[in-house]
């Protein structure tokens, strides 16, 4: 290895959290610990109906039958759910308009690079900004209601739409599904909620930004979408948390549910805080994202770019259930230092003729292990289908893992299915080509990563192609021009 | 626990007093008491809903018989110049062959120092069919090839079955070569009475350096015999190993294959084909672990998947901290020809060296529409069209075959399997070498 890749190594080893700070707000805070009475507080902190209630209770119960999954390439220490504090928020409530929100809080999310006032104004975003658990602000309302456009924080979904939120709520991830989904369903505080009626299709991008705040609280948002009959929206979900010794666990869901001929584009630039160059601290990011073609011709895109988190456990999935029905999943995943990351996709294809893509590219440095985990289920009724996956590893120093463990199920003689992935490093002979023409073995580096990952960052809406690429040149520093 | 899982602790429990061997003897009593603890009911997520539970719940008898002969058993390959040692019945060695150069004994009767490495390389398997198997094996191949040694003629080692009862055997064998061997090895498993068999086989392989294995393995049995055939094998520096796995019929079967790439330069090709149908059942694991730098590895495997069967790819390629230069490559391809027919593929990689080129691939689907038309285009009926599409598919991996008799029976036995019923042989247009073959009864049993 020569000295300038060592100098490159060092770099990405010692790059700074950017989003570290942490804001001094008021907080309404949960005692630590979960039990039913936690979880009807949280209830009657929100003023719930008795049946949202009873749901929580229900998969409280089941939760707690359940075992913590230990099948994913991850290692951390027990994670002590008594000693979590399952619900914080910012005291001030009922917000009328932006002069009413804590200035304190505006400054956080200008410093994120999410000023609410000027996206209203620049952007045409309308952004739904969760801090700590609680929903802030919902910008951009009154444009999103001439459509017909519901996209509100979960809470006042519950107060205003009640029938729409409990047909939908939990019909594509159970209650049960998993261990962390069970606990969400038990402990969600807010979130966003988002309908598109038919035929509509949503005239702005649609934005959700998480932040986590308080000290040791867990985050437990859930986000449904349902775009109905015909309907369009792109959906995007980025993520802040500030830097802190002690891990701090982040289990959200994402149900998408779409209609017939409807089509939802879901995009996420995960960067929670990853813990220092020690592996010190960060996010737990444990998310259970599924999104269901309920219809025909109905299409399904998850588009990711993970960069932070301490550990991840993520498979955004779809089920294919609809005639013709398409399921797509883009994904950058890197890590640095100490992170670990298993993620990856789930395709179910149940209706006739569905089409699945998986393109993943992982990018691993220092210490770090990052893991593609996939699975693609062919059924017995999907005929005619076809899916393609490929997922790419790249690999920077001597110290990191490059994991891939694909699963196929085929269950039927007239659908195609195929799997290819490589693992490397940047070769010597693409930098000679570069070094031979000019280019230094900095800039190389950069040029080829930025090629590796385009394919996925060209799927991004344009707001958060900038941003991922502004993240992905933070995490890979000194490389990328 | 099941009457099944009784007797195999009696028959550990008896063996274990026997042995005269002490470190064999500690060995046995160690995996003994690591399958009291396991699972017998063989859950685990390697075997995916295998129907292994329908041959653990059988009785079998498990205790050892004597045997008086072989009755007249053939070898299917015709024309094999080779030398043949048998097995029978789990427990006795037949070997008239004289001055092969080298130590082939009933691996019961071996020493303690030739011994040493027994259980060495499949040490840390949490498998409870590789625990009973070290604790209660009754008989296995012993060979030991010293040390600049090339062995001619192809060795047969053929494990028979000939007692009328149902039954159970774990067979264990040991395979040591010394520096700058070759050997070729031919293992078959085979029965002369046609009743239910549960055969669990482990055989430990020990490369010296500069050597060079082929090992062919050949599974043609009726569909009342179960299979679990593990192979370990651990590789010094430079040796080359070909594993040749042919999977052809069998009720169930499950085939295990570890490579440990412990030196520098040693290479591991492996090449496995698969036809299943009916409501067969088969398993492929092959686990290459790379430990140093500058290894090669290969695998290719191809499966034909026909009625209700269901096939099983789990291979995993890990490379270690040290492994640089690795090159890997794992790739397995699957044909389903009915709308029951399941494949399930797992080609994992686990790499945590940063100078490595490793790709797997794996693909499922049918045969190519445009290749059909286009045959049939030229007069070539669509079942022939068909045929001749299959047989190349698998002719890949026959292509890859050293030896030229078992190249031209396993083309045939592929080309007479993919005919399927013998009725349709009159109108074939591929044509088998063997015109016996066209006579020959069917190996399935329904």
């Amino acid at each position: 290895m020569d000295s300038s890749e060592d100098k490159l190594i060092n770099e990405l080893a010692n790059e700074e959290y950017k989003f570290g700070f942490v804001t001094d707000v008021e907080a309404d805070i949960a005692p630590k610990g979960l039990n039913e009475d936690i979880i009807r507080y949280i209830s009657a902190k929100k003023e719930e109906p008795s049946w949202l209630l009873e749901f929580r209770l229900k998969a409280y119960r089941k939760w707690l039958t359940m075992k913590e999954p230990h099948w994913g390439h991850l290692d951390y220490p027990a994670i002590d759910y008594q000693n979590i504090i399952y619900y914080a928020a910012p005291k001030k409530k009922n917000l009328a308009n932006l002069n009413d929100v804590d200035p304190e809080l505006i400054k956080t999310f200008n410093k994120l690079g999410i000023p609410l006032e000027e996206q209203k104004k620049l952007s045409g975003v309308a952004v739904d900004a969760v801090f700590d658990s609680v929903s802030v602000k919902t910008t951009f309302q009154n444009t999103l209601s001439k459509h017909g456009v519901i996209f509100c924080s979960f809470s006042e979904a519950v107060r205003n739409y009640p029938e729409l939120v409990k047909r939908y709520l939990s019909s594509v991830v159970p209650i049960g599904d998993n261990f962390f989904a069970a606990l969400n369903s038990a402990v969600f505080s807010d979130g966003s909620f988002c309908y598109i009626p038919k035929g509509v299709r949503c005239p702005i991008e649609l934005s959700t930004y998480f932040r986590i705040n308080a000290a040791n609280t867990g985050q437990f948002e859930r986000t449904l979408i349902v775009a109905d009959v015909g309907s369009y929206v792109s959906y995007m979900e980025g993520c802040t948390a500030p830097q802190r010794d002690e891990n701090q666990l982040h289990a959200a869901i994402v149900e998408i549910v779409v209609m017939k001929d409807a089509e939802v584009k879901y995009s996420t630039v995960q960067n929670w805080y990853p813990g220092d160059k020690d592996g010190k601290g960060g996010i737990y990011n444990f998310v259970t994202k599924r999104g269901i073609c309920k219809g025909n011709n109905a299409k399904l895109s998850w588009t990711q770019v993970e960069t932070g988190s301490a550990k991840t456990w993520k498979y955004p999935g779809c089920i294919l259930k609809g005639d013709n029905s398409v399921g797509e999943f883009y994904s950058v995943a890197v890590t640095n230092n100490y992170q670990q990351a298993d993620t990856g996709t789930k395709m179910i294809h149940i209706g006739k003729n569905t089409k699945s893509t998986i393109i993943s590219k992982g990018i691993s440095c220092g210490h770090s292990d990052n893991s593609y985990r996939g699975l693609v289920h062919i059924g017995k009724q999907a005929s005619d289908s076809r899916n393609y996956s490929q997922c790419d590893s790249l690999l920077f120093g001597d110290k990191c893992g490059a994991h891939t463990y694909p699963n196929v199920i085929a269950e039927n003689n007239s659908s195609i299915l195929e799997h290819e992935a490589t693992t490397s490093k940047i070769s010597e002979e693409q930098l000679f080509y570069c070094n031979q023409r000019g280019i230094s073995t900095e800039s190389a580096i950069g040029l080829i990563v930025n090629g590796y990952a385009k394919e996925v960052l060209s799927r991004l809406p344009m707001e958060f192609a900038v941003e991922a690429r502004k993240l992905l040149s933070l995490s890979l520093e000194g490389s990328i021009g | 626990m099941n009457s099944l899982e009784k007797s195999l602790i009696n028959l550990a429990d008896d063996l274990i007093k026997a042995e005269k061997n002490s470190s064999v003897k500690q060995k046995r009593m160690e995996a003994l008491d690591c399958f009291a603890k396991q699972d017998f009911n063989y859950k685990s997520d390697n075997w995916l809903n295998a129907k292994i539970d329908v041959f653990l719940k059988r009785q079998y008898q498990t205790s050892i018989k004597e045997v008086s002969d072989i009755q007249a058993f053939s070898c299917e390959i015709d024309n094999i110049e080779s030398n043949a040692a048998y097995l029978v019945n789990g427990n006795k060695l037949i070997n008239n062959n004289k001055n092969l150069g080298l130590q082939l004994s009933n691996i019961v009767d071996v020493t303690e120092t030739e011994a040493s490495t027994f259980a060495a390389a499949a040490a840390s398997e949490d498998d409870c069919l590789y625990s009973i198997n070290t604790a209660a094996f009754t008989g296995g191949f012993f060979l030991n090839i010293p040390d600049n040694t090339v062995v001619e003629l192809p060795l047969q080692l053929i494990s028979v079955n000939n007692q009328q009862e149902d039954s159970f055997y774990n067979i264990r064998n040991l395979i040591k070569i010394g520096d700058n061997s070759q050997v070729k090895i031919i293992q078959c498993d085979d029965s002369v009475v046609d009743n239910y068999l549960f055969i669990n086989n482990i055989t430990e392989i020990f490369v010296g350096k500069n050597s060079h294995l082929d090992l062919y393995k050949m599974y043609n049995l009726s569909n009342s015999t179960a299979v679990v055939n593990s192979i370990f094998i651990e590789q010094k520096a430079n040796s080359v190993v070909n594993t040749y796995n042919f999977e052809l019929n069998a009720g169930l079967l499950r085939s295990k294959l570890v490579s440990k790439l412990i030196e520098q330069g040693a290479e591991s090709y492996s090449f496995g084909i698969y036809l299943v149908d009916k409501q067969q059942y088969m398993s492929n694991l092959v686990d290459v672990e790379h430990l140093a730098p500058n290894c090669k590895s290969e695998q290719i495997f191809k499966g034909i998947v026909d009625d209700l069967a269901r096939a099983v790819f789990n291979g995993k390629i890990v490379v270690h901290k040290d492994a640089q230069k690795t090159i890997a490559s794992q790739v397995n391809r699957n044909i389903l020809l009915s709308e029951k027919a399941k494949v399930n593929s797992k080609p994992y990689l686990e790499i945590y060296a940063d100078d490595v080129k490793c790709s797997h691939g794996t693909t499922v689907g049918q045969l190519n529409e445009e290749a059909l038309f286009y045959m049939q285009a030229r007069g070539i009926s669509v079942e022939n069209a068909r045929r001749l599409l299959l047989n190349a598919f698998i002719g890949e991996v026959i292509d890859k075959i050293h030896i030229e008799p078992i190249k031209v029976r396993m083309s045939d036995l592929v080309k007479k399997r993919l005919n399927g019923e013998l009725s349709k042989c009159n109108n074939c247009i591929i044509r088998c070498s063997d015109a016996q073959l066209n006579d020959a009864d069917d190996n399935c049993i329904e």
